[in-house]
């Protein structure tokens, strides 16, 4: 595959049985439901742009109880994806792929989209822990 | 292409025609010279392991002195989505690292493109950008 769509990206989230919808402004988004391990909901925005595709991840109500700043450095520090800022005073968890040269669908679905969605939400979850 | 190594990854080095070595770690070096823009080396370790290629950077002497790193990390991972900007050491210095995970079939040129010159690209870019572009 050398081109992707909202739609592309959508048959794949079909396939691995995640909800999803779409927001006001057209874009895809799912709901990853707060748990005993993390107590807030994590929206993710998928987008899709001139073959970039990108991930934005807001924990909707959380406000880490540290210096945002170095937490998000941290974090970063810790992992390769996805990659913390801070906007607007709150942490987000972004992460975005260039997909303009030819790439199987399985990398799409299980490196593209899994990994990613599966580490903001572990993102979200270690950010405030003491591991390594 | 399914996995990656580093003879594979030197050889779309020498295609760009840039100079590279194996440090002592076995990792791959690629040392850019000051210039105008940035007055400082730019190093860059690429390595390999379990299919995920992974660029380090780091300019050796280098400390942001208009504002406060993780302030100018901040800014730069707010603006650019690639490489990540980080904050290490006691001496807070600043790195710049990436990596990609290629455990699944890609083509050659989306590795070369994608995974190699664009992120050596965007790693000199973005330590010539650090201090200009920031935005409190």
């Amino acid at each position: 595959m050398k081109e992707i769509d909202k739609h592309i990206i959508r048959d794949i989230l079909d396939e691995m049985h995640i909800a999803s919808s779409y927001d006001e402004d057209g874009d895809l988004m799912i709901v990853q439901q707060a748990d005993e391990d993390f107590v807030y909901d994590v929206v993710i925005y998928i987008l899709v742009n001139d073959n970039r595709l990108s991930f934005l991840g807001a924990a909707q109500g959380y406000e880490p109880q540290a210096d945002l700043l170095e937490l998000a450095n941290r974090h970063n520090c810790r992992r390769n994806l996805p990659t913390a800022v801070v906007r607007d005073g709150h942490i987000r968890m972004e992460y975005s792929y260039l997909l303009d040269e030819e790439v199987s669908r399985e990398y799409i679905r299980e490196n593209c989209i899994g990994m990613t969605l599966s580490s903001i939400w572990h993102g979200f979850m270690n950010l405030e822990r003491d591991e390594r | 292409m399914k996995g990656i190594n580093l003879r594979q990854v030197r050889d779309f080095l020498d295609e760009m025609h840039l100079t590279s070595r194996y440090d002592d770690n076995g990792n791959l070096e690629v040392v850019f010279g000051a210039s105008e823009e940035f007055v400082y080396d730019i190093v860059i370790i690429i390595s390999t392991d379990n299919d995920r290629l992974s660029y380090f950077s780091f300019a050796p002497g280098y400390t942001p002195r208009t504002a406060d790193p993780f302030r100018l990390a901040n800014s730069h991972n707010r603006r650019c989505y690639m490489p990540v900007c980080v904050v290490r050491g006691e001496d807070e210095h600043i790195d710049f690292e990436y990596s990609y995970l290629l455990d699944e079939e890609v083509s050659e040129e989306f590795v070369r493109e994608n995974c190699v010159v664009m992120p050596i690209r965007c790693i000199l870019r973005s330590f010539a950008d650090l201090e200009k572009e920031y935005q409190p």
